[in-house]
């Protein structure tokens, strides 16, 4: 019971503890002050006591509650230097990157990502769907450590990192429910991703391959030093999607190896939907509305072919079916004519 | 012979391929339609607007649908070897781990919603833990002067009535702890054995009635029906020390309820008492009108 010496789950580990809390515009947003104690004992943060994120709360009521501050020191020891562990470096990557107050546009700062809109306390996967063959792995750790709770613990926080933690889809929706929103991205002035799903990338993952890019893959491959948190802007030199450096992340760990200079530079990455002309936003300064010409033409010309193929499909496979209908029908009446 | 086989062939065949076009169709449709057409989350929303309000939706109607639809939202967290569903609340941080079934059979909850505790900052949080597993009116009516103790059972939320003592609370398991689906609530035992509740379906059913006609009634009429509604809501409802104090006859019989002795000692023990202690040093007793009658009305 490490976690809980300060004996916050008398209170906390009841169902319906919470309240609704009004905001200055009178707005209520539920605050749920129960914590799951199961989930949050087998959670990547189930080993901490509650006040090593909760500062102050020492009184009763909690009058002196902080904010909880990821960058603060959490009082274990990082074992592999003996300092003091913390998120500090994370919370300097996030400010730095494209998601920082300080490189968004001035007064919307409540529209960017902090910690726990991405994150929340989630407990450990197994990496392992077959929980079996988890099971055995741990059970050669057992044949040197003793107690079989540690084992298991350092086994899950090794195997879980070893895994994919979050598949395709999951981040592409995660980083939809901004990028994808129209309003959102017009008042930063940056282009909504929306054609994405359109593009063989956004296709694969659907059919739930694992090995095709997704938007981290590109904005911030762990490959070349970055991290979810160091998400530059294009217009940065160094960003891996910016200029020259495209090229370098197209052939990253063994995706588009061979490709030539010209694979990158060639085609839009983030297509249009059709409706509005992307990506060509902040580099550009255009409005969609004012798209030029030759842009135009090529949106139309991608349209129309586009729209012959579906066409032909339809044609083609219904025509195909219809053949069948037809067919399956003939043997009827030739079966009919003969036996009747 | 020859002539048959060939016909099972050719039947055979054909329904393969038919099968097949039909598949090829299915897998084929989103990798050449994609994602184009497809509705996104804000068009949704607008629609749902437009469908409900008609066209010209104000900002606080359109405020109004998003809440609503937040309420409704679950967060899914598939962990691989179990699936934890939730509602969503935005930015929440620790896991709820289950998905809160509403008490549909209470008559105070249409009203006041099931989280109704605001006004005494220190403890409404605590009252609306109680509210999770024990309806309004064992707080909110108790017996006047010399009028018989009320007699408490067990009931479902979704059904309303009458159920055995939870199992999970003889569980040392602490996480199932106040998760019962069911709520403690007052009421008789009638002469012949059965058991009735203070508000049951007939109340139940005056206050819905009442909910559809509000619109067409005057406020000397609304608040003469809420008097009714609140007709046996004290002014001077349970607190802490009612139920978490050592008694010979605690308020709560919760023995008969299905406590164990073990969570009967750590209901009182000094560990929750002296907690609630701290907590009655700040707080300030509302006087509750009570009754539910209108500010504005009362003042006529
Ligand atoms: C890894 C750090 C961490 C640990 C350990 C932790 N929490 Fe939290 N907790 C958070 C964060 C972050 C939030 C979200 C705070 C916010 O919304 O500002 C939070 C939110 C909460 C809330 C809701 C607060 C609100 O106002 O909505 C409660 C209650 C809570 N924690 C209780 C606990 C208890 C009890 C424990 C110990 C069993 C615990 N926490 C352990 C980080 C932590
Ligand atoms: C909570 C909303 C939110 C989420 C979630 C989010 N972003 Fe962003 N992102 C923003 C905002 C707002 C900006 C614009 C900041 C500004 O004004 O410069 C931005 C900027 C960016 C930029 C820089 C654009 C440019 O060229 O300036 C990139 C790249 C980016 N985000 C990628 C991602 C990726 C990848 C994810 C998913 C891991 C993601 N974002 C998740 C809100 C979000
Ligand atoms: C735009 C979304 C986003 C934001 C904002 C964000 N993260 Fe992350 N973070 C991720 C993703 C995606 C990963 C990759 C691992 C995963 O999927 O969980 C990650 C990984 C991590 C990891 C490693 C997790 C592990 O299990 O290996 C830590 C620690 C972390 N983040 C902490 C933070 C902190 C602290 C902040 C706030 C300063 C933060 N994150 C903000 C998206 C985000
Ligand atoms: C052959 C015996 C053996 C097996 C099998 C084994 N370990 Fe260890 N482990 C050790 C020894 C001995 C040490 C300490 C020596 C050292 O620091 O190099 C250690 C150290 C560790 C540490 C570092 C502890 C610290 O605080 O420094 C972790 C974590 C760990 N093992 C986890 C595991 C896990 C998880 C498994 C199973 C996948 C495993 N071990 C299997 C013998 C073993
Ligand atoms: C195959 C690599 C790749 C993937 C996958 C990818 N992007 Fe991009 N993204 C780029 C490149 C390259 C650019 C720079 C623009 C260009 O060259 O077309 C860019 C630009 C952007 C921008 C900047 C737009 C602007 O107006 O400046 C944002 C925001 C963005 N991407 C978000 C996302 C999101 C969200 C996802 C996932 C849904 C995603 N990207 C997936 C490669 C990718
Ligand atoms: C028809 C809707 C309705 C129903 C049903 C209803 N109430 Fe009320 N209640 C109200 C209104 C309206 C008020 C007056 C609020 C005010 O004056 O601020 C009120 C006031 C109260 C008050 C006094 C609050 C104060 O600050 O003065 C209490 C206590 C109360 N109700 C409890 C209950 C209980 C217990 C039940 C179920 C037995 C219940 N109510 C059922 C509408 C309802
Ligand atoms: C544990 C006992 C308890 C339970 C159960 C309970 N209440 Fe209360 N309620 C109280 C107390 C005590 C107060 C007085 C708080 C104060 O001093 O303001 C109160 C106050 C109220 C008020 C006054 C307004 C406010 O914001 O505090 C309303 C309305 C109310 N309760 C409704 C309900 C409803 C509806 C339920 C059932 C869902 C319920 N209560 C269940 C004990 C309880
Ligand atoms: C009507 C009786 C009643 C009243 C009034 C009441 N409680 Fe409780 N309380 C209970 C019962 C019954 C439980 C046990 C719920 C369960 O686990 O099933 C409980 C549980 C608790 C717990 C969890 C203790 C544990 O060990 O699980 C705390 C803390 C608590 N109450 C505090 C309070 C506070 C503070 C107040 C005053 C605002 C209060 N109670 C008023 C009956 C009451």
């Amino acid at each position: 019971m490490a976690s809980d010496d300060e004996s916050c789950l008398m209170c906390h580990k009841m169902p319906g503890l919470g309240r609704y809390a009004k905001d200055e515009n009178q707005n209520a947003t539920k605050r749920i002050l129960y914590v799951n104690e199961a989930l949050f004992k087998a959670s990547y943060h189930g080993r901490l006591p509650c006040k090593s994120c909760h500062r102050g709360v020492d009184e009763i009521p909690h009058t002196d509650a902080e904010k909880v501050d990821c960058a603060s020191d959490c009082h274990i020891k990082d074992p592999s230097s003996n300092s003091g562990f913390s998120h500090r470096a994370i919370v300097h990557d996030l400010s730095m990157s494209a998601h920082g107050a300080r490189q968004a546009k001035a007064g919307l700062e409540d529209d960017l990502p902090d910690c726990k809109y991405c994150h929340s306390n989630k407990p450990y996967q197994r990496s392992d769907a077959d929980h079996r063959q988890s099971m055995k792995f741990l059970n050669i750790c057992l044949q040197c450590h003793e107690s079989e709770e540690w084992a298991e613990r350092f086994y899950k926080h090794i195997s879980y990192r070893a895994s994919i933690r979050r598949s395709s889809k999951q981040i592409v929706e995660l980083c939809s429910q901004c990028h994808a929103d129209r309003v959102m991205m017009d008042n930063h002035e940056l282009d909504v991703v929306v054609g994405f799903n359109d593009t063989f990338h956004g296709k694969a993952i659907r059919y739930g391959d694992a090995e095709v890019a997704n938007c981290l893959n590109c904005h911030a491959p762990y490959e070349s030093g970055f991290s979810p948190h160091s998400i530059l802007s294009q217009r940065q030199s160094r960003s891996p999607v910016s200029g020259d450096n495209k090229i370098e992340t197209c052939r990253q760990s063994g995706c588009h190896t061979g490709a030539k200079e010209e694979f990158a530079t060639s085609g839009k990455i983030h297509p249009a939907s059709f409706t509005t002309v992307q990506m060509m936003r902040r580099n550009t300064l255009n409005r969609p509305g004012d798209a030029d010409p030759e842009t135009a033409f090529q949106e139309w010309v991608l349209h129309m072919i586009s729209l012959f193929y579906k066409t032909l499909i339809i044609v083609v496979v219904g025509g195909l079916a219809l053949h069948q209908v037809l067919d399956v029908l003939a043997i009827r009446r030739e079966r009919r004519a003969r036996g009747g | 012979m020859l002539d048959a086989l060939k016909a099972i062939i050719r039947t055979v065949y054909i329904f393969a391929l038919m099968g097949f076009t039909l598949w090829f169709g299915y897998f084929l449709h989103p990798v050449i339609f994609g994602m184009d057409g497809a509705e996104t989350e804000e068009d949704i929303a607008t629609r749902e607007i437009g469908a409900f309000f008609g066209e010209g939706a104000t900002e606080e109607e359109k405020e109004f649908m998003k809440s609503i639809k937040q309420q409704q939202q679950t967060s899914t967290t598939d962990l691989g070897y179990m699936v934890i569903e939730e509602q969503y609340v935005k930015g929440h941080f620790h896991h709820v781990g289950m998905k809160v079934e509403s008490d549909s059979s209470s008559i105070c909850t249409g009203c006041h919603g099931a989280v109704p505790h605001d006004k005494a900052k220190t403890i409404r949080a605590f009252l609306n833990m109680h509210a999770f597993y024990m309806a309004c009116e064992t707080c909110h009516v108790r017996p006047e002067g010399n009028e018989p103790r009320y007699e408490f059972r067990w009931y479902d939320k979704e059904t309303g009535k009458v159920v055995a003592n939870p199992p999970g609370l003889n569980t040392l398991d602490e996480s199932m702890y106040g998760n019962y689906a069911a709520k403690i609530s007052p009421g008789e035992l009638r002469r012949d054995g059965t058991f009735k509740f203070l508000n049951g379906p007939k109340e139940l059913a005056f206050v819905e009635r009442y909910l559809k006609e509000e619109s067409r009634l005057n406020d000397t009429q609304k608040s003469k029906m809420k008097k009714v509604i609140h007709r046996n809501v004290n002014e001077d409802p349970l607190i802490c020390d009612g139920c978490h104090t050592i008694v010979d006859e605690p308020y709560l019989p919760y023995t008969l309820l299905g406590y164990p002795q073990r969570r009967l000692h750590e209901l009182t023990s000094t560990e929750v008492v002296g907690m609630i202690n701290k907590y009655k040093e700040f707080y300030i007793p509302h006087l509750l009108r009570g009754g539910g009658v209108d500010k504005d009305v009362e003042a006529e």
